[in-house]
């Protein structure tokens, strides 16, 4: 079931068009990633959802009710974890949990509760009396995401939660999402990181220059590009004639000289590697090294758009 | 609401460096300028800034007044003895009346213009006087008579003041009324004196010049009463340089601290607080009013530390406690509206220089024209003109209006103008808040 469905969703900053119609559903109970560089849309794309920013054309549509023409219906529902801390850092973790609460209509033993819960969910819980200003970097992302899960929301989305933190935060924040997911919330997690979306998504749009160019789980992506994966080799005793050689294989989609490796980018093909290794030998050329990269969302991305994701 | 209030008042005072800025430094800017100040004025500010303005219109010819008491003391009385130009002059009630009495006696209070019948109506039409004076006619003819007269007296009494119709004038010429009417009674009771003493000389043979010791005595304690004793009349108390840069710096300070909240609503914007508030269904208008308390409950606070501490340190007399609530809640509101509007702009353009410019150039510009620096009354006269469109001139008058004494009434057109310009600043952000751009979140 389709939680939420966006359409022909458009939006312009005076001549920059930042995204350009796209389409796509969010089902309840799974974690959607929108993955795509800096500038792809993704955030607008999200403002758009989370009401702060009107569209220019499409709908968005929340358990059947238009939210562009109803933004209550998915406020009263919708965690959102901005990009930036957006918490107040003169007042404690406690004092931004109660003002975030009762924002979100929450009072009383409610609100008591759930500050007990989600301080407990996001780690927190021995320095809820401790200013915000006073916390490290990946604790504030914590409580950033903590006043977002409040309201115990259907809808999360979070928007690179996980920006300019050490690796062990960012592992709790992920395996948070992973346990909220679990619990049964709805993720639309946006990044730039590969790796994250590869790791908690289920299903992932990639976006770039506003457009959603591919849309799928990562298998059914990486099938999209016929499950291309890098070769690299080290090589001695060789000239181009060979590599001219290799690159006319019907399965070599590219071939490159990169700090002394070369890369050849191959199709999925049981046979390649031994053809490969045939040429080589039949050209009298040493094989120093072999390495078969496991085909991944940034070739998907490569692939797609002949740019790497952090470009 | 009450939470994203409460949510704000923390946020300020959670701040020691903005809470010292909003709490020290008017202290600290207010015994500074005042000690600066002190010497460019007089030791005491006495309210002839706020005089009453009165006209006074001989309805009289002088030299033909003074020609019929000739006549009457010569060929009437056949007394010509009696009148020489040494009485006429040591007994001029013209001299007695501007001289002595308007200009030495009561000069600080009241200043007043020689003119015609006319000239007076239509002053007090366009509201440059608050009243004026007839003397009458034959009113020098009947002081010299009552000089000198034994059964010719002819008591002073119609002498005639004419006040504003305009309701915030009353005080003034309640003013008026209080001052002039003891004179005219002071002359009344020397003219008694004079009869008795006189009649006495005459009924009793006495050599003349017998009870001019008597008569002296008489009259200077009557005389006495030409002095008015100021305290006895409400609004003539004065003030101290301190006191009035009290009130002057109190004025610039608080208008400050409207560009605090809109300073405090552009760094919610920037940290996406205020984004993340609009998506748990916050709306701008809520963050305004809360704004709007924030900037009240400063002022409010500023005002209060200030007016203790002039109190307690610098023994600043503020008047009536019920005056100075007034004023503070009302000038508290103004402010607040200003910075409401403010902060509408700052989110609208989402430019924190609106507030900066405000700072340096507006708030600046409203202290020079409103009198925070020097007295309007001292300003050149196009400066002058252009005091109503500051708010400092507004608060000025109201707090002045207490430290004077002087009834609420007289505060009215000061509380009208914060009510109106807080109101008219409330209308301006409604407008403003319409008319609010949408931007990306990154």
């Amino acid at each position: 079931m389709n939680l939420l469905t966006v359409t022909n969703l458009e939006k312009s900053y005076k001549k920059i068009k930042a995204v350009k119609g796209i389409t796509f559903h969010v089902k309840q109970g799974e974690v959607l990633g929108l993955l795509g560089p800096n500038g792809a849309g993704k955030s607008t794309t999200i403002s758009m959802i989370a009401t702060l920013l009107k569209p220019d054309a499409g709908e968005v549509i929340y358990n059947g009710t238009d939210i562009v023409k109803n933004p209550k219906a998915i406020q009263e529902n919708l965690g959102y974890v901005p990009q930036e801390i957006a918490l107040y850092p003169m007042l404690s973790g406690k004092e931004n949990l109660m003002f975030w609460g009762r924002a979100y209509g929450l009072k009383g033993n409610t609100l008591k509760k759930r500050i007990e819960e989600v301080s407990e969910i996001i780690g927190i819980a021995d320095r809820l009396k401790d200013k915000v200003k006073t916390y490290s970097g990946g604790m504030k992302r914590r409580l950033n995401i903590g006043v977002a899960l409040l309201h115990n929301p259907e809808l999360i989305i979070m928007d690179e939660p996980t920006v300019g933190i050490d690796p062990q935060s960012r592992n709790h924040i992920l395996d948070t999402v992973l346990k909220l997911n679990k619990q049964g919330m709805t993720v639309i997690y946006t990044s730039h990181y590969m790796e994250e979306v590869e790791f908690l998504c289920s299903r992932i749009c990639i976006m770039d220059q506003g457009e959603i160019i591919a849309e799928g789980s990562k298998e059914e992506l990486i099938k999209q590009i016929d499950g291309a994966r890098d070769l690299k080799l080290r090589l001695e005793n060789y000239d181009d004639t060979l590599l001219a050689k290799i690159e006319a294989h019907p399965s070599v989609v590219s071939i490159e000289k990169s700090d002394g490796d070369i890369i050849a980018k191959i199709k999925q093909d049981t046979q390649i590697i031994k053809d490969i290794v045939d040429m080589i030998n039949e050209h009298g050329a040493s094989i120093m090294s072999m390495d078969v990269e496991e085909p991944n969302l940034e070739a998907v991305f490569l692939q797609l758009t002949g740019r790497m994701l952090r470009d | 609401m009450l939470n994203l209030i409460i949510k704000d008042f923390k946020n300020i005072f959670y701040d020691i460096k903005s809470l010292a800025f909003i709490l020290i430094m008017p202290i600290a800017l207010m015994s500074i300028l005042g000690m600066a100040l002190q010497g460019v004025f007089s030791d005491t500010m006495s309210s002839d800034v706020f005089s009453v303005q009165i006209g006074v219109v001989k309805d009289y010819d002088y030299a033909d007044e003074v020609a019929k008491v000739e006549d009457t003391v010569v060929n009437t009385w056949n007394a010509g003895e009696y009148f020489s130009d040494e009485i006429i002059n040591d007994f001029n009630p013209e001299t007695s009346f501007f001289n002595d009495f308007l200009e030495d006696s009561v000069g600080e209070m009241v200043s007043y213009t020689v003119m015609t019948n006319e000239e007076a109506d239509a002053a007090l039409k366009a509201d440059e006087i608050q009243a004026y004076v007839v003397l009458p006619k034959n009113f020098v003819f009947n002081s010299y008579v009552n000089f000198m007269a034994v059964e010719d007296v002819r008591y002073l009494s119609e002498i005639k003041i004419v006040s504003s119709s305009n309701p915030s004038n009353d005080f003034a010429s309640g003013m008026v009324n209080e001052m002039i009417t003891p004179y005219f009674a002071t002359i009344n009771n020397f003219v008694s004196i004079n009869r008795v003493v006189n009649q006495a000389t005459l009924d009793y043979s006495i050599p003349a010049g017998a009870f001019d010791g008597l008569r002296e005595e008489m009259m200077s304690n009557t005389e006495q009463r030409y002095e008015v004793p100021k305290e006895n009349i409400p609004g003539s108390k004065t003030i101290s340089s301190f006191q009035y840069y009290a009130v002057g710096i109190m004025a610039m300070f608080i208008l400050y601290s409207a560009s605090i909240g809109a300073r405090a609503m552009y760094d919610e914007t920037k940290e996406h607080t205020f984004q993340r508030l609009e998506v748990a269904g916050a709306k701008f208008s809520k963050m305004s009013v809360s704004n709007f308390f924030r900037v009240m409950l400063i002022v409010m606070v500023q005002s209060g530390i200030m007016i203790t501490y002039s109190s307690v340190m610098l023994k600043v007399d503020w008047g009536s406690i019920q005056n100075l609530l007034i004023v503070l809640l009302l000038s508290s509101f103004a402010v607040a509206g200003v910075g409401t509007f403010i902060a509408t702009l700052t989110v609208n353009f989402n430019n924190p220089r609106i507030g900066s410019v405000f700072e340096f150039a507006v708030v600046q510009m409203m202290a020079l024209l409103g009198g925070s620096f020097i007295p309007v009354e001292v300003l050149p006269e196009g400066f002058q003109k252009l005091s109503f469109l500051s708010l400092n001139a507004s608060v000025l008058g109201g707090y002045l209006n207490g430290m004077y004494d002087r009834p609420l009434i007289e505060m009215l057109e000061y509380t009208n103008y914060m009510i109106i310009f807080g109101l008219a600043f409330i209308v301006l952000s409604l407008v403003a808040m319409k008319f609010r751009r949408r931007e990306s979140l990154s």
